[in-house]
């Protein structure tokens, strides 16, 4: 029998693993040759298929590496195996039914939550001992609040100074009520300073409306945004719902949190038909979603129709009266 | 003078040192491997749980995650995109048992539904085949493993350069030897077996879950 160095066997792994069989016949091999310190002398042999295997069989006996990588190859095969498995979906043994999608991309707003979660995290852990409340959340601020809040009274922490450059006149009267109400649950936020027993609800609040006033930056910053103000039953404007090629935002500080077992459903009608599109979130007085509209999503705000929030059960079902309805552009 | 910034040096050093200095506090690091791996985690999550609202939060959660417990990341249990596909699972798998845990029986799932295809839930959070652990299941670990194993599947075939997807649909699928497809597409054996090789190893990092992942 022919020896194989370890390089060798590594490659051989590899070349098997799309074999079928092969590998599960390799580990049979491996477990039926004798310990590790009673393996005969190597034999030297014409080479061949099955003195190949079996030389393969005795490396990997002796090797822990290649051991590991067979084990590896197994799980993979094995995992392959599960994937393609034939059943309802009928993926039919075939790994070209799994193929043929687009790359999918992540949110560009993912990352700045993460960054802002991730920084909060950090200024937390920075923080001196005895620091509590919203102090630190406060602190969690991007870059961009901290320079407003310096020349700002520290009790009405400004939204980002570059939407504010950005905005164009028209917008920035229509946008009001959004800032005004980002502003206000900031504000809120601050309210809570001294709660101690508050600081991780506080904490993961600042992170999202950092988050989300990176969003509304960004929509705002488009030339190419909308803005739709929306009305509460009395006909009151209570928030707004905002969106650009890419992102979208509503927003209002009119909500109460919703009570157990409801929460707040953001959908568009058109043709009577409700499509579900999103869920509000709070962070502090502030109630919002934040949603995509790149080119994976199939939410649609131009054509007309409504847009509304309605409280409706959290287990499902629906078609209860809004509490915001705006009108979306044809 | 060149312009190379401390963000382009970060950007280009291997995991374990990014890791290394997440375990030391700095930001850029981690948000250097977001911009490595966060799509890859995306693609998998958003595959799996049919949610891109639910599959944000989940990637949300394994950055976290990434960024209080780096310390735990061990370079010779596997590599740093095995161990967070790891953690992505962890967590994915939480939202559907939590989601299994409310009354509601939604429609059943479609194991394997694309997220590309179907475009965003329209049923809230975690929708379409979100259910797939509910009680009625006849074997939940089984119907998971499998979608599991598709969403990274999917995932992977899509990120991956078309020649090394062709040798190993070949491969795979008609079960070529590496000399049958160096002849149907009349590339030399080398290339053939080096595309495979790379393709098998993308698959494998994607699916071998690495031992002792964190807990929550």
């Amino acid at each position: 029998m022919s020896r194989i160095d370890h390089a060798a066997a590594h490659e051989r792994l590899a070349d098997l693993a799309l074999e079928p069989g092969a590998l599960e016949r390799l580990a049979g091999a491996v477990e039926r040759l004798p310990a590790a310190g009673n393996v005969a002398p190597p034999e030297v042999a014409p080479a061949s298929a099955e003195s190949d295997e079996a030389s393969l069989a005795d490396h990997v006996r002796a090797c822990a590496r290649c051991r590991a990588d067979l084990d590896g190859w197994r799980q993979t095969y094995a995992a392959l195996a599960t994937a393609t498995a034939a059943d309802a979906d009928a993926a039919g043994g075939r790994l070209g039914t799994l193929a043929g999608e687009r790359p999918i991309a992540a949110p560009a707003a993912l990352r700045s939550r993460i960054k802002a979660a991730i920084h909060a995290e950090a200024t937390e852990r920075a923080a001196p001992v005895g620091r509590t409340g919203m102090g630190n959340a406060a602190t969690s601020l991007p870059r961009s609040l901290d320079r407003d809040r310096a020349v700002e009274p520290a009790s009405r922490p400004a939204l980002p100074s570059r939407s504010r450059g950005l905005v164009p006149g028209r917008s920035w009267r229509v946008a009001l009520p959004l800032v005004a109400a980002l502003a206000l649950a900031v504000g809120g936020l601050v309210t809570l300073r001294d709660q101690a027993s508050r600081l991780d609800t506080a904490r993961a609040d600042a992170a999202a409306l950092t988050s989300l006033a990176t969003t509304v930056d960004r929509v705002l910053a488009d030339p190419s945004h909308h803005v739709v103000p929306l009305t509460a039953a009395d006909g009151s404007a209570q928030g707004t719902l905002a969106w650009s090629t890419h992102d979208l935002v509503v927003m209002t500080a009119a909500l109460a949190s919703p009570p157990e077992g409801k929460e707040y459903r953001c959908w568009v009608e058109r043709g009577g038909v409700r499509t579900r599109v999103g869920t509000m979130w709070f962070a502090g007085d502030l109630a919002y979603w934040n949603g995509s509209l790149d080119d994976w999503a199939t939410i649609s705000l131009e054509g007309g129709g409504r847009f509304g929030v309605s409280l409706e059960p959290a287990t499902g079902g629906g078609g209860s009266s809004p509490v915001l309805l705006g009108d979306l552009p044809a | 003078m060149t312009g190379r910034t401390g963000d382009d040096a970060v950007a280009e050093m291997g995991d374990a040192e990014l890791v290394a200095r997440i375990v030391s506090g700095d930001e850029a690091a981690l948000m250097a491997v977001y911009d490595r791996h966060g799509d890859a985690l995306f693609g998998i999550a958003v595959r799996f749980l049919a949610d891109r609202e639910a599959a944000s939060e989940v990637v949300q959660e394994v950055f976290l995650s990434l960024w209080q417990r780096a310390a735990r990341f061990d370079p010779a249990a596997g590599s740093l995109l095995a161990w967070l596909i790891g953690i992505t699972r962890h967590r994915a798998l939480d939202r559907l048992r939590a989601e299994a845990r409310r009354p509601r029986l939604a429609a059943p799932a479609r194991a394997g539904a694309s997220a590309t295809d179907d475009g965003p839930s329209d049923e809230g959070s975690l929708g379409r085949g979100a259910t797939s652990i509910a009680d009625d299941e006849p074997d939940p670990a089984e119907e998971i493993d499998r979608r599991w194993s598709r969403a990274v599947v999917r995932s992977a075939l899509a990120e991956m350069p078309d020649p090394e997807r062709r040798v190993l649909l070949l491969a795979y699928d008609d079960g070529l030897s590496q000399s049958e497809i160096a002849l149907r597409l009349g590339w030399p054996l080398g290339t053939v077996k080096s595309r495979t090789r790379r393709a098998l190893a993308t698959l494998r990092e994607r699916l071998v879950l690495v031992p002792g992942l964190l807990e929550p």
